[in-house]
């Protein structure tokens, strides 16, 4: 039986989950502001880029599918934020040079 | 005299019942406004006199599509609203929208006015919600102004280039601003209406609806100068048979073929499940 998860399994975990506009995952470009694990359960929280982003549902499912595969990951809980808004600057370093590399000026 | 203590609404529990009553008002005003503006940004993505015109107003439909969502969210979580019930069934009549947005948008300066003044109004509305003493507004009302900023950038550029050029284009956009301010005016209310000084009081708001309208008139003049044309401050508005609950003056709504095509009714059955 597996033990609980560790933060690390979890992030890489997060690590992913990819945008589907650019070849970033959502950890780098910002939107999980924090995840934690209470006995078997993951609790995660995040934001999008646009209110209006189409692909909400889409990567909601993703971060589901990729922490349940996470050994002794029961159940995933998403709260979804506004505040603070996403800006790019919430772009990490390493996210800014790969969006380089893609000719992406942020 | 210190400051005012006004308290910090995690939801409606505590809240005075007319600031409650005044809110989903508001909010059902706000998210019908955004709805047109969503609706005829989409109709826009085409017949733009620039493709670059076409993509932004694809993006203004979106951004504003995402704002309704977050809207009715809040009703639906608050005031048991279904989001579902209030697109697809309400009444035309009960549509609480800018009467600006009630007809097609029939030419580009229209549009652009509609970007310029019509979309500015429900972002002034909004800035007063920021700081709102009802949390799980204050929590979402940042994202959406960061939004409309680029909302506004495109809507002015396109307003000065249109003024500055005169001729048929720069009359036309003074008319339509002038019906889009008299159309805000009487959407925005009579001056002391009891549901937004209850959202006052309450702190939901920061300042009233008769403070917005001044603003905004100021910010319409203002962008008017710059683009070298004048647009006159609306008449002031008869309220006699004004209704809060759809912010108008008289019977209408959007015309029904633009409901029509807002409910998807011809493709229901094709819905997905939950």
């Amino acid at each position: 039986m597996a033990g609980p998860p560790t933060d690390a399994q979890i992030w890489d975990a997060l690590r992913t989950v990819t945008d589907p506009e650019y070849p970033l995952s959502i950890v780098d470009l910002g939107m999980v502001y924090g995840a934690r694990v209470e006995d078997t359960v993951v609790h995660v929280t995040m934001t999008f880029t646009s209110i209006g982003c189409p692909a909400i549902d889409m990567l909601l499912h993703d971060v589901r599918e990729a922490l349940t595969a996470v050994p002794g990951v029961t159940a995933v809980a998403i709260d979804v934020v506004w505040d603070p808004p996403w800006t790019k600057e919430c772009i990490s370093d390493r996210g800014r040079r790969v969006l380089a590399m893609y000719g992406v000026v942020c | 005299m210190g400051e005012p203590v006004v308290r910090e609404f995690e939801s409606l529990e505590g809240m005075p019942q007319a600031a409650a009553d005044g809110l989903r008002q508001l909010l059902w005003a706000l998210a019908d406004t955004k709805l047109l503006l969503g609706y005829h940004y989409g109709e826009w993505t085409f017949g733009t006199p620039e493709l670059e015109a076409a993509v932004a107003s694809c993006s203004l439909s979106q951004a504003e599509l995402g704002h309704v969502r977050l809207l009715h969210a809040l009703l639906r979580k608050h005031w048991g609203e279904d989001p579902d019930a209030l697109v697809e069934v309400r009444a035309v009549a009960d549509f609480a929208n800018i009467t600006f947005l009630d007809a097609p948008i029939g030419d580009w300066p229209a549009c652009v006015v509609m970007n310029a003044v019509v979309d500015l109004t429900a972002t002034r509305v909004l800035a007063t919600l920021h700081g709102s003493s009802f949390r799980p507004l204050r929590m979402s009302v940042d994202k959406m102004l960061d939004e409309e900023r680029h909302h506004a950038h495109h809507g002015i550029g396109w307003f000065r280039t249109l003024g500055r050029r005169g001729g048929d284009g720069a009359r036309a956009i003074c008319d339509a601003a002038e019906r889009a301010l008299a159309a805000a005016a009487l959407w925005l209310g009579p001056a002391g209406e009891p549901g937004d000084a209850a959202l006052v009081a309450a702190g939901v708001k920061s300042t009233g609806n008769a403070e917005i309208l001044a603003g905004l008139i100021g910010d319409v003049t203002a962008m008017a100068d710059q683009a070298g044309i004048t647009v006159l401050a609306p008449a002031p508005a008869s309220f006699a048979h004004w209704n809060p609950n759809s912010r108008r003056g008289s019977a209408g709504g959007p015309a029904e073929d633009i409901v029509f095509h807002l409910r998807g009714a011809a493709n229901a059955m094709f819905k997905l499940g939950e």
